[in-house]
């Protein structure tokens, strides 16, 4: 039996990622997943055998206390991991790792695979209890159906928060925080309004539909930003998550092209998280990365727009922020207001940042905003003077003029930036 | 492989923990990193790992620029922190054969890789045991087999015999003295300097994040020539009673008691050492050791730090 397993594990598993490989071996080495396991089945064998013989009273009281305990115990592994890995970045354990030649791509793949292995593992133990009510209970569908999207989303946003990243450069803790803030509220919102579009109308199915594909891209889009955490300090890390940002958004527009609310809002949003972002990345792009630029015009400013750096980081999310608001979106001007707002702060806070760096510009914006704060709601009234160092009346005045005027300037600004910068060849700079 | 580090600067905050350090250890030579707690040292090694990054400067391997590539340089390069960090529900065997597989290695290639370094650390009978398991020693050696697996052409070791108990130091040196034969480019960062001095070719000095001295260990220690030389003699028996006799031979400028069976010499110049010594040995003195704390890596260190700590 042992060489036949000496056997497999030399054919097939030095194919697999190392990484699943090892998470893998420590997950079955651990307790967790084997304990959690024998926990599922014994549930499943008692409610098995208690749920005809409470058939008397109803099902669904005894359904429900299953589903608790199967959701309970398939979060268990999932915490096992979060918390492993919580210990080996306190531990500093991953510095070996990064110090291989594993790609960023195996590494994250290998520990999200792991993740989901298990839960797989414990998921499909307890399926067929699920499906033993499946004629009882008409929702159980939805259930088998969410819940590995959920899970996954979940996997992710606990990865990004718990790998730490190569070096402290961009993007920086503070883009990270945003985005796991918004992708959480993401993650809840999908949550309820799938519970309540199951529990009330059924007319709410494209509702249903649409958060489910959101929840997805969410984490999608996330599973990008974990990859850039993990890439070389020097490299072009926002290159790939802003790409698939833009290809994650047009799938989001409506085919018949018809205004809605949810687009609109999705394209705002995402523009702010990369405007924060932004603001927090340095101002220059690195040597290796403007030496990997195309050497043509055209393909320059294409690859520029995608490309890590403060200035490209702007003007992508000041896109993404136009698109939203021009594109039939100014219905919602307080919410598009509010976004401005936050445009306007992250400029100033790189505006700041080139005349000093550190905390101070940070600390300044801060009373700034305090101050502005105040002086709008408690001093003058909203049309009174104050409300010009807002881009609030700005935009209520005439905001389709402003944002694309705003825009194109900001982009010349930038076209211009970068070809004033040197341009280093690759050859340059590697030995041959 | 050649390292060569140019205008490394590294500042936390307001500390400057790194200023413009430059430096080069040749190809296939060991060399000792040595400066007193707070230098630098772990910070540069780091960055040379490609686990930081300068605020400037750039670590050349051969022509190879590793802040910018350190995926490229990282082929090249095996590091080893001071501390193995604990790996939750994880054997030995199972952790080499990761790092094997992450090097790229697999079937019979990566079993004799896990074999070769098994053999070298003396890691055989550990490999079923858990890595938290282990005593900080074994973790060591643990953590030299995981960086050997690829055969790197440069090897980054910071403090590796920092905490260890004398058997464990030996049996790290040990490793260390098979792996300087094999034609490596080392670099140690170390304060047990008389270790470093069996293994070392040269030395990197750094104190307050600034390189003090660099170069061959034999030319840093020609450099100190006409400075006075002290020689240190041990005597079977109470060291008083040779006093007179010593000076009497007139080799010395001072003779004073060091300790109870030691006496200690001071020579005018590092040129009358040999005179002194074959003196003195003719006289029939019942000389049983003979030291010389001023040279070597000991000497020249706090000849060239002051101690201070940023």
């Amino acid at each position: 039996m042992k060489k036949l397993a000496a056997i497999l594990n030399r054919k097939f598993s030095d194919r697999l990622n190392p990484v699943w490989v090892k998470e893998m071996r420590q997950m079955l080495n651990g307790r967790a997943l084997l304990g959690s396991a024998a926990a599922l089945i014994i549930a499943g064998l008692l409610f098995s055998y208690l749920g005809p013989a409470w058939r008397g009273l109803t099902t669904d009281p005894v359904f429900f206390l299953y589903l608790f305990c199967y959701w309970v115990i398939l979060l268990i592994p999932v915490l096992e991991c979060v918390s492993r890995w919580h210990y080996e970045r306190g531990q500093d354990c991953l510095t070996p790792e990064y110090t291989t030649g594993l790609s960023a791509f195996t590494i994250l793949n290998g520990k999200l695979l792991a993740a989901l292995t298990s839960t797989l593992i414990l998921f499909l133990i307890g399926l067929p209890v699920c499906f033993l009510f499946h004629s009882e209970w008409p929702f159980i569908d939805f259930f088998i159906l969410f819940l590995p999207n959920y899970l996954m989303t979940v996997t992710l946003l606990f990865l990004l928060c718990l790998l730490p990243q190569r070096k402290k450069t961009s993007p920086g803790s503070l883009p990270d925080l945003v985005l796991i803030g918004l992708l959480f509220w993401i993650a809840d919102f999908v949550l309820l309004a799938i519970l309540v579009a199951h529990s009330l109308e059924p007319e709410h199915a494209p509702i249903l539909f649409h958060s489910s594909l959101l929840s997805l891209a969410a984490a999608v889009e996330c599973y990008f930003w974990c990859h850039a955490r993990l890439l070389p300090a020097r490299a072009n890390r926002m290159l790939l998550p802003r790409i698939a940002g833009l290809v994650l958004c047009l799938l989001f527009i409506p085919a018949d092209g018809v205004y809605s609310f949810n687009t609109g809002v999705l394209f705002s949003v995402y523009g702010v998280i990369n405007i924060l972002a932004a603001s927090c990345e340095r101002f220059e792009l690195t040597e290796r990365c403007r030496a990997e630029l195309p050497k043509k015009i055209i393909p320059r400013l294409i690859v520029l727009f995608f490309s890590s750096g403060a200035y490209s980081g702007l003007i992508y999310g000041m896109a993404f922020l136009t698109a939203g608001a021009v594109w039939k979106g100014m219905e919602t001007v307080t919410f598009h207001s509010v976004c401005f707002y936050l445009l306007f702060y992250a400029l100033l806070a790189l505006v700041i940042r080139r005349w000093k760096p550190g905390w101070t510009p940070w600390a300044l914006l801060l009373v700034y905003a305090f101050c502005n704060f105040l002086a709008l709601f408690n001093i003058v009234h909203p049309d009174g003077w104050f409300s010009i160092l807002t881009p609030m009346n700005i935009l209520e005045g005439n905001a389709r003029l402003i944002v694309p005027l705003a825009l194109s300037g900001a982009v010349l600004l930038i076209v211009l930036i970068q070809a004033i910068l040197p341009s280093a060849s690759r050859r340059e700079i590697l030995p041959k | 492989m050649r390292i060569r580090v140019e205008n490394l600067t590294r500042r936390f905050g307001r500390n400057v923990a790194l200023d413009h350090v430059s430096f080069a250890v040749p190809s296939g030579s060991v060399y000792g990193f040595v400066g007193p707690n707070g230098a630098g040292k772990t910070t540069a090694i780091r960055i040379m790992a490609g686990l930081d990054l300068p605020d400037s400067g750039q670590v050349y391997y051969d022509d190879l620029p590793a802040v910018e590539y350190p995926e490229m340089a990282l082929r090249f390069i095996g590091f080893m922190p001071d501390t193995l960090a604990d790996s939750r529900d994880i054997r030995v065997w199972e952790y080499l054969d990761f790092f094997a597989r992450a090097c790229g290695l697999k079937g019979a290639e990566k079993e004799k890789a896990l074999v070769r370094v098994g053999e070298l650390t003396n890691l055989e009978n550990l490999s079923e045991r858990f890595l938290g398991e282990l005593s900080k020693g074994m973790k060591q050696q643990v953590s030299l087999a995981r960086i050997l697996l690829h055969e790197p052409s440069v090897l980054l070791l910071d403090e590796p015999a920092a905490g260890l108990d004398p058997r464990a130091r030996i049996e790290l040196r040990q490793s260390l003295r098979k792996l300087a034969f094999s034609g490596k480019t080392i670099l140690i960062s170390s304060h047990i300097l008389t270790e470093l001095e069996d293994l070392a070719d040269g030395v990197v000095i750094i104190e307050k994040g600034k390189i003090l001295s660099c170069g061959a260990l034999g030319e840093i220690i020609a450099d100190r020539k006409n400075s006075e030389c002290r020689v240190l003699l041990t005597f079977p028996s109470a060291a008083v009673d040779f006093i007179e006799k010593l000076k009497a031979l007139s080799v010395a400028q001072t003779v004073e008691v060091h300790s109870p069976r030691q006496l200690q010499l001071t020579l005018a110049s590092e040129d009358r050492f040999p005179c002194a010594m074959a003196k003195i040995f003719q006289s029939g003195l019942p000389v049983i050791g003979m030291s010389r704390p001023d040279v070597g890596l000991e000497g020249v260190f706090m000849d060239k730090t002051s101690g201070e700590v940023q």
